[in-house]
This record gives C-alpha cells, structure tokens and sequence, in this order.
C-alpha cells in the first residue's frame, strides 16, 4: 500500500481510516518505523506547517493529531518489541493555578508526532513535580505552559527550582502560552520559546537531532 | 449629561462633549482590595465616574449537574448527545431577580449605561462539550453541532428578550473566537456555523431598538468585515495585544462599530511598571479620544494588579477623559 493514505487519512481527521491502514500496513510487512515515519510524521509536519501558515486552524490540527494518535496507538508496543528508540522524552505540563490545556495537548501531540515519547503531566502542575518525573523517566526537553498573565510567573519557578535542585543543565526548557514572550524566555532563563505547537515540535525535534549528532 | 447618554452617544459617534466615558472590568480578582480601600466596589464605581455597568445573571442554557452526571457516567457530551437534553427554560423570571437589583442600583439611582452578560454561540458551549471535543466537533459533527448552535441562537433571543424587558440597554454577547495570534476556528467554519446565529440574536435586538455588542478576546481580524455584516454596535475588547490594529480600525471602522478597551490587563496593568503604565494609557488616550471609544480594561483586572497601580492607572484615566478640570 501507500503511505501516502495513511498521511492524507491524518491530514483529514479520519481516525478509523488511519487504524484501518496502518493495520493493513503491519499486514502487509511494511516495518513499524516506516509506517511510523512516513505515515503519521509525515502527515504531522504537514499539519504542523499548514497550521504555521494559518492555511489550517485549530480544529483541523486537532482532528488530525487525534486521528494520528489512533495511529500511533497501534504502533507503540509494536516499536519498543523492535527496539525502536524515541526521537527523545518530554515531559509538559501547564503550570501550577492554570487550568487552561488546549495549547498544552497541540504541543503534546505534536512532539509525539515527531517520534518523541511524551509525559503529559496534565494541568496546575505543582513546581517539584516536572523535576521529579523529569529526573524519573530521564527526560531531554522540559515544555511549560501557561495561558494567564497570573501563572506566568510559575514558569520562572519551576526554572529555579530545577536550578535548586542542581539539574538545570540536564534539561532543555521550552515554554509557551499566550502571554509568553521570547523576551520573557530570556529573562527567566529558558532555553527556548515557541509561538504555537507547530514551532515547539520544529524546535524540539532540531535540540534532540543536534544532540544525536 | 449623565453617564447613560454620554455612552450612548458615544456609540452612536456622536459623542461631541470631549469627554471620554469610562469603565473597568473590576469583578471577581481584585473586589476585596477595593472594599478595603474604598469600602465597597459602588463607592469605587462613584469615585472614578464610572459610567457603565456589566450585569450578570439570569439562567443557563444547560443543566450543568446534569451534564456533569452524564459525563461521571462516562457518557461524551456530543452534539447528537445534547440535542436530546432539554434546554432551560430561558423564560423562568425568578431567574433574574439578581439582574434587577443590578439595574436599580446601576440604570435607575446612578444613571449608568447598563449592559447584559449574554451567551453567544461558541464559548458557552465549551463549558457542556469541552473546549478540545467541541473544537472537534466543527469538524466531525458539523451537522449536528449546527442544529445545536441554532437552537442556542433561539434561547439567546429569548433571554435577551427578557434581559430587554427589565430595561437594559445593552446586550453584551460573549463568545471568544481568537487566539494570541489569529482565529480558533476558520473563517470559513464562522460564517459557515456562528454567523447565522448570531445573526438570530442581533436582528432580534435590532428590532427592539437596543444596542448590541461583542467581546471576543484575541485576535479576530479575519472576521471584523463579517462582524460590521452582523450589525454590531461596539466591540471589547478589540484586543491590540493579540494584533488588533487601531490604525485599521481608525481607517476602516470607526464609522461602524464603537470600541470598549484600552488599558490591557495582559501587558500593561499590573505589572508594577508604573512609567510603561502612564506612557501607554496617555498612548492610547492621544489615539482613540473624541472618537467612538469608552476607556475600560481589556479584560477583568487581574489579582496580581496591586490597588494603588489600580487607582494609579485610573486617577489618569480620570484625569485624561475630561470629566475632571
């Protein structure tokens, strides 16, 4: 089969056509990491740009990434039997007092888009807890969101508190929310900031390939 | 003239007297430090002149208990799912008796322009779908969400109907379309699926000869042509740090809808910055002044706002609108 049904299945949202096809695929032989590559990252970096560009908003992305994670559901254990190793590990989370999660789930389906293995740690998160599962599951990228000019401020500290903890250098902290700000990032010391989903999973998969290399 | 008529004919662009009117969004996050300095939110409200009044109240579309009993139940609150629930009865008048102690303080004994919290067509529904599954539902259950939506738009007019009868003057519809950078949803899914109901809302308005307006936080360019389309009177906040242009809107839209904002709340007040405060309130003053603008907050002040910055940004605003020689 092609590929390129699983990707335009993706693309549209139909997430029982996607089981259905990356079924036929494992059927069919094809292996896991290719289904997985050129089937569902392929259809995400094709969401992902359109979203960029505003030619998609965000109930398309959202459809596509849901039908991508029926996908990818599929696929999982069939990828740690092979051994095949995530891109890296996130873990994310909006932070402590924000209920707000919208942006925080189009990033978390967006990293797991692009091969990465994702802690989503749901919202209000407490600051100790993104350095405790981050130290647990050995995490690369450390993504914080917040949607209130009031939460904001918990972004910084959970920064510090991974200073505290002495583990800062370990980790790559990207944050984002609507009152975020790439002159925000700097001042609190984040590695990076990202304007929308699309760009966090660009940015995130660019840190984990560089750190390969 | 009192503060009825002042915002009136500020919406109407015929307001002529150099005074700017005024509001604030002070619910909720900073009540308490008000009362403690002012002793209660009227004697603050009289203070600074306010001259509008935001009222809230009257009854729900849903049965939230219901709907949360569902869920609990593990049932997804679908389009399809909710079209089978009854709706509230929106003519039930026990249920705004909260809105006429509201307008006897606010419209009868201070004269204020008085205006009705009112469902729109999108963001009420997010509180019964989920804002994720009801995002996913303009795609996967158009239909159904449609019927939904129209249905929503009926009970609008009855509630707006009632809220009109009490002696309102203003219906304030609320349905937040906009993210920091651009819509939510598509154009082509708003005119497709929230225009026409809000169309149902707004001739039913128009008919009683009242004002109508909108507020939609972020950024709704792509829909401000299709919104002068609908009728509105005013908009709030028009949201100039998710991109909202005043020079568009002073180029294009001044002759179509009134505005209601200017002091931001997401990056100017409360923020301690008391210089980037003054410099952006006499910015935004030099900008909108003498045409169809009400100074008011972008949104409700936020809980980190201390008091004194509070009174600091509205002492200037005071002092800027004219109302003080």
């Amino acid at each position: 089969m092609d590929l390129l049904e699983i990707c335009t299945a993706v693309e549209q949202g139909k997430g029982k056509r996607v089981k259905e096809l990356v079924n036929q695929a494992i059927d069919e032989g094809m292996s896991v990491k290719t289904i997985l590559d050129d089937g569902l990252i392929c259809a995400m970096g094709i969401v992902g740009e359109k979203f960029r560009l505003n030619e998609i908003y965000v109930p398309e992305m959202l459809v596509a990434a849901r039908a991508m994670a029926m996908g990818l559901a599929i696929l999982e254990p069939l990828l740690t039997a092979t051994g095949v190793k995530p891109i890296g590990k996130v873990v994310i989370g909006t932070v402590r007092g924000d209920l707000h999660d919208i942006g925080k789930n189009l990033v978390a389906m967006m990293m797991k888009g692009m091969g990465a293995t994702v802690y989503d740690l749901g919202v209000d998160v407490a600051d100790h807890t993104y350095v405790e599962k981050a130290e647990e599951v050995g995490a690369d990228i450390i993504c914080l969101s917040a949607l209130l000019t009031t939460t904001m401020p918990a972004i910084g500290d959970v920064i510090k508190d991974f200073e505290k903890s002495g583990v800062r250098d370990k980790y790559y902290i990207m944050i984002g929310g609507a009152p975020v700000s790439q002159t925000y990032a700097d001042q609190i010391g984040a590695n990076a900031y990202s304007a929308n989903a699309s760009e966090a999973a660009d940015i995130a998969k660019a840190y984990l390939l560089s750190r390969s290399q | 003239m009192n503060s009825y008529e002042l915002v009136s004919k500020t919406i109407r662009g015929e307001n002529n007297t150099g005074i700017t009117p005024l509001y604030a969004w002070v619910f909720d996050n900073v009540v308490e430090a008000i009362e403690k300095d002012f002793g209660s939110l009227h004697q603050f409200e009289d203070h600074y002149q306010l001259d509008m009044a935001h009222i809230f109240g009257g009854p729900f579309p849903y049965n939230l208990n219901e709907i949360s009993r569902l869920r609990a139940s593990g049932i997804e609150i679908t389009p399809e799912i909710l079209l089978e629930l009854p709706m509230v009865d929106p003519n039930q008048m026990k249920d705004y008796q909260s809105v006429v102690g509201d307008l006897n303080h606010q419209k009868i004994s201070r004269e204020r322009f008085c205006y009705m919290q009112t469902n729109g067509i999108f963001e009420c529904l997010n509180e019964v779908f989920g804002i994720e599954n009801h995002l996913c539902y303009m795609m996967l259950n158009k239909d159904a969400l449609a019927e939904v939506y129209r249905r929503q738009a009926e009970w609008n007019v009855a509630f707006a109907n009632n809220i009109i009868d009490l002696g309102m003057d203003m219906i304030h519809v609320s349905d937040d379309w906009g993210t920091q950078n651009s819509l939510m949803f598509s154009p082509a899914s708003w005119k497709e699926l929230i225009y026409p109901n809000h169309k149902i809302l707004i001739d039913a308005v128009k008919a009683r000869d009242t004002f109508v307006s909108l507020h939609s936080d972020g950024n709704i360019n792509l829909v401000l042509d299709g919104i002068v389309e609908l009728g509105y009177d005013l908009i709030h906040p028009y949201q100039e740090s998710a991109g909202m242009s005043y020079d568009v809107y002073l180029n294009k839209y001044q002759d179509k809808f009134a505005l209601l904002g200017g002091i931001c709340i997401q990056t100017t007040l409360g923020f301690g910055d008391y210089q980037r405060l003054e410099s952006e309130i006499r910015r935004v003053f030099a900008t909108l002044k003498n045409k169809r603008w009400i100074c008011c907050t972008t949104h409700i002040v936020q809980s980190h706002c201390s008091i004194e910055e509070l009174k600091f940004a509205y002492d200037l605003a005071l002092e800027l609108s004219g109302k003080i020689k």
